[in-house]
């Protein structure tokens, strides 16, 4: 049982708790984070990894589209390496209406969201996969982020400024003295213990979840799951990010990320968020829609579905498109009498930093930390610097496309991971020939940023997205773990079976063509050749 | 366009499809193979397995036929049970008649018997049951006999990882009660690939071609078994020429121990190797073999006449009309791996399976194509879809009817049994290639 003494605990480890922990520990806090799998799981492991600009809320959201607005220019500074400086379409296609048109342009100019109109012929050229009826088009400043990369640099700086980061630890109540909040009980998933932690106070931003944990202290947050399936295709497609002119709604959106496209979303409230699953006739729409977009998609390869509970801040009852996306703090002392105990709900990962800093402000006020919030101006680790792919391929002997691969996912930390392989050749060799990831990559990922298993080691390094969908990656991951870390063989065994069953899930909404010829392939690797479906059944 | 005429086409180059050419061609038959490329056959571990495991039961089948009366009672579709006309006995001795008949550059490949499943180690440090093994792999058959093995990685290809490899060995021996059979992880190095990113097989092997830098492998294994003292050094299949199978006896003598490899994930040495052998097969048989793509038959009453493909000699070049006229065709294009089933959908993603060349009527299980479970060891809906065929391996509609009179069928094509299920894929490859052949062989 642990006594040490915390100013803060933060439940949660998505782009919210993770934003928290790094603003009051930059703050002078001595902060404590606790998550109870791994750190960007829920929303922001499973999100569009959109940078928006704001445009895609300008008519129905305006506080939304102002908040975009600004923190996208903060994240284009601060993390720069993950961010995808893209620029986004917006097009109309028959039959959108074409009084949306006049809509955005107003919405935009009102919220600070920045625009121009584009002839369809310019648009054509700079993309020649869209579909050529569109009517109208107007460039924003959207781009993509690596919403995953983006929550675990955020708690990379938190643990440079002496935060304590505690992922697979999972909290189960709260401990109380009177109505003071003082500190929270944690199942560690790792150890199998229960452990107690103390700290003035304890923050929820628990994202979907938060009004789980409000629950346990008695108080009530309409925290609302709200599903987002998503669909990722083999090819980006575009070289935008293009919406739809019209009224958000299922499918209109394509982002291009890393070496795939995503097609999004949709909006359905659920009741439990561990049970945000896609289902085939979201993926049905989705395909359809995108289809509309750009004609190229009906040929594209689908690697996968997925989908995530949005923790929107709603009614029961309300539609989750009517649902602003903009966020709230809550005051527990204010609001309901208790004491050392603050929430956050609602927001996206693209404001997850200011939502960050408006929670913050509270929390600093509450322990007298009188320094100022100063993440919007400190780059995110990694982001210090340009990174010259020339030069880093040089450096460490690697091509080009291995460089650049890892600096589009690290920055300049693959410097550090990269020094690795000075001493150590044999991690230059890929063990991703899809994402292009090296050992020294993995490695790094295991040993300084809180991967205990494959699919951790999935969120930070991209093994297991590309196109075979981990057939050839999975195996060679878990015996890197097991080779670095000694982790028994058992658990091993058991990552395994759950990171192939973990990609089968998404895949099998999408199985045929050459998808489906993959997981045949993949079943001739881990059951004929391995016989691992006689072992996971022993 | 070209015009080919010959006796028997058969269509597909793989183990189904060499089967069937190579017992037809040693009875004096003329035939011609003609194939998309060159088959999937590079991609398995060249292992001959004839049945390992029945979906329905627990446990191994051991011997392989001891699992025929269990198929009888859960799979009477079973294209071993359909071979056999319906009785199991008659189906081990058309296997066993399939397997006396492999080509001799097969069978020379491989040890092991129909009768015996043997237990080899593979690269993930699982133990898989298989009736014959190629010879370089001998070594990782666990025949019981306590011994020390010395599961040897090369730096850099995590194809084969021997410490993640060898946890699993001992944690799967003890649990067999051979724990006294001693598993231990060891590297190597191979000088010029040292800080090379794409370590492929291929690569590996064409490195160690040259004798030089075979030379400091050598010594490099050399080092290590002196060190360890081993019984055996296991490595990943890296040896992919016969060159380089012959240079694994230096190996032996200068370690003075055993030298073999592991069945490893494609590519493989093993999977290239049998490829390479069955290219032997048809050169040594004077089977003409032709790459075309988009094959399409013409028929006529109920029989095929000719099939018509695209060839293309050189990339680039203009694509050219193929016409292949025979008597009797045989169809062993493969699954949907190997494309002789391809699986299209809709706009509204509703899945359509299809046969790629006739367009033959298809077994399509019913529920959904795939289980929750990838590792659910009844298998999975899509790797049962295939075609219908009688016992003489002719396909055959739902009712039962002859589809054409002169078109036969072989391997992974065929419907009714999962091969990642039952390791069972190249023993129902031959089986039904043999059956074929000598369907034919009793019409003439």
């Amino acid at each position: 049982m642990s006594s040490e003494k915390f100013d803060v605990i933060v439940i949660g480890g998505g782009s919210t708790a993770t934003a928290i922990a790094r603003d009051l520990s930059m703050r002078g806090a001595r902060v404590l984070l606790l998550e109870r799998h791994d750190i960007p799981l829920g929303a922001t492991g499973r999100c569009h990894g959109m940078l928006h600009s704001g445009g895609r809320y300008a008519v129905k959201d305006p506080e939304s589209a102002t908040e975009c607005a600004k923190e996208n220019k903060v994240l284009r500074r601060i993390a720069r390496h993950i961010v995808e400086p893209l620029g986004g379409y917006f097009v109309s296609i028959p039959p959108d209406p074409p009084e949306f048109a006049d809509k955005f342009v107003e919405g935009c100019k009102k919220t600070g969201v920045e625009f121009h109109e584009m002839t369809v012929e310019e648009a054509l050229r700079e993309e020649p996969n869209l579909n050529p009826n569109i009517q109208r088009v107007f460039w924003v400043n959207d781009g993509a982020i690596d919403p995953m990369k983006f929550a675990i640099l955020m708690a990379l700086d938190a643990a440079r400024n002496n935060a304590v980061i505690k992922t697979h630890t999972e909290v189960i109540d709260l401990l109380f003295d009177g109505k003071t909040v003082e500190g929270v009980k944690a199942y560690n998933h790792l150890t199998g213990q229960v452990e107690r932690y103390k700290a003035e106070i304890v923050v929820n931003a628990a994202g979907a979840w938060a009004g789980e944990i409000a629950a346990m202290a008695g108080v009530y947050i309409p925290i609302v799951p709200n599903k987002g399936t998503m669909v990722v295709i083999q090819k980006r497609v575009l070289n935008h990010l293009v919406n739809r002119l019209r009224r958000p709604t299922d499918g209109d959106i394509i982002v291009p990320h890393h070496t795939t496209a995503i097609i999004g979303t949709t909006s359905i409230n659920v009741d439990d968020p561990d049970k945000a699953y896609p289902t085939k006739p979201e993926v049905v729409k989705m395909f359809k829609a995108a289809v509309e977009i750009a004609p190229i998609v009906k040929k594209t390869r689908i690697l996968r579905a997925y989908a995530a509970p949005r923790p929107l801040i709603g009614a029961v009852g309300v539609s989750g498109r009517e649902i602003s996306r903009t966020f709230k703090v809550f005051d527990h002392e204010e609001t309901d009498n208790i004491e050392g105990f603050v929430s956050i709900g609602g927001g996206k990962m693209c404001t997850a930093r200011l939502m960050a800093e408006k929670l913050s402000d509270l929390v600093a006020r509450k322990l007298g930390l009188r320094a100022p919030c100063r993440t919007h101006v400190e780059p995110l680790p990694g982001a210090e610097d340009e990174v010259d792919i020339q030069s880093l391929a040089r450096k460490y002997g690697l091509y080009n496309s291995v460089a650049a691969r890892a600096a589009t996912r690290w920055g300049t930390l693959a410097y550090e991971f990269l020094d690795e392989t000075v001493k150590k050749p044999e991690l230059k060799a890929l063990v991703c020939t899809c994402e292009l990831v090296t050992a020294a990559e993995i490695k790094y990922a295991i040993e300084k940023t809180w991967a205990v298993d494959i699919i951790d080691v999935r969120r930070r390094c991209r093994t297991l997205m590309g196109t075979c969908q981990g057939q050839n990656c999975t195996y060679k991951v878990a015996a890197l773990i097991h080779e670095l870390t000694g982790k028994p063989i058992e658990k091993i065994l058991d990552d395994i079976a759950l990171a192939i069953r973990y990609r089968w899930f998404g895949e099998r909404e999408v199985f045929y063509r050459d998808q489906l010829r993959q997981a045949a392939l993949k079943l001739g690797i881990y059951n004929t050749l391995g016989n691992l479906d006689r072992l996971m059944g022993m | 366009m070209i015009k080919v005429e010959t006796e028997v086409l058969v269509i597909g180059r793989g183990m189904a499809g060499v089967m069937a050419a190579s017992t037809l061609a040693k009875n004096g038959v003329d035939v011609t193979i003609v194939a998309k490329s060159y088959g999937t056959t590079a991609l398995s571990s060249g292992c001959l397995d004839i049945l390992g495991y029945i979906p329905e039961v627990q446990g191994v089948a051991q011997p392989p036929f001891s699992g025929f009366k269990y198929l009888v009672v859960s799979n009477r579709n079973h294209p071993y049970l359909i071979a056999g006309e319906g009785d199991p006995k008659k189906a081990e001795d058309i296997i066993r008649e399939a397997f006396d008949s492999l080509p001799e550059q097969i069978k020379n490949l491989h040890v092991g018997s129909v009768e015996n499943n043997s237990w080899v180690l593979t690269s993930f440090g699982t133990l898989r049951p298989t009736a014959f093994v190629q010879k370089p792999l001998e070594p990782a058959i666990i025949t019981g006999e306590k011994e020390s093995i010395l599961l040897t990685g090369i730096k850099g290809l995590f194809e084969l990882n021997p410490v993640f490899a060898s946890s699993i060995a001992m944690k799967d021996l003890k649990s067999r009660s051979l724990g006294y059979v001693k598993v231990k992880p060891a590297y190597v190095s191979i000088r010029s690939l040292e800080g090379a990113q794409y370590l492929a097989i291929p690569l590996v092997s064409t490195v160690l071609e040259e004798d030089e830098e075979f030379d400091e492998f050598k010594k490099e294994l050399v080092k290590l078994a002196k060190r360890e003292n081993p019984d055996t050094i296991l490595l990943p299949s890296i040896f992919s020429t016969p060159n380089l199978v012959e240079k694994m006896k230096e190996l032996e003598d200068a370690c003075k121990c055993r030298i073999g490899e592991v069945p490893t994930p494609p590519e493989s040495a093993s999977g290239l190797r049998l490829q390479r052998a069955l290219n032997n097969v048809c050169s040594t048989l004077g089977i003409k073999v032709f790459h075309a793509t988009d094959l399409k038959p013409e028929v006529e009453n109920g029989i095929v006449k000719r099939i018509v493909g695209t060839r293309r000699t050189l990339l680039f070049t203009e694509a050219r009309k193929i016409v292949f006229e025979a008597e009797k065709y045989v169809l062993a294009t493969g699954d949907l791996i190997g494309e002789g089933i391809t699986c299209d959908v809709d706009e509204e993603l509703n899945v359509a399976f299809r046969e790629t060349v006739f367009d033959l009527p298809l077994y399509i299980p019913e529920g959904p194509i795939a289980t929750t479970d990838p590792f659910n060891p009844a298998g999975q809906n899509f790797s049962k879809i295939g075609i219908n065929v009688n016992s003489e391996m002719q396909p055959v509609d739902s009712a039962g009817r002859v589809v054409y009179e002169n078109l036969f069928a072989a391997g992974s094509i065929i419907g009714h049994y999962d091969y990642n299920a039952e390791k069972c894929g190249m023993g129902v490859a031959i089986t039904t290639g043999y059956k074929a052949a000598k369907s034919i062989l009793s019409r003439r």
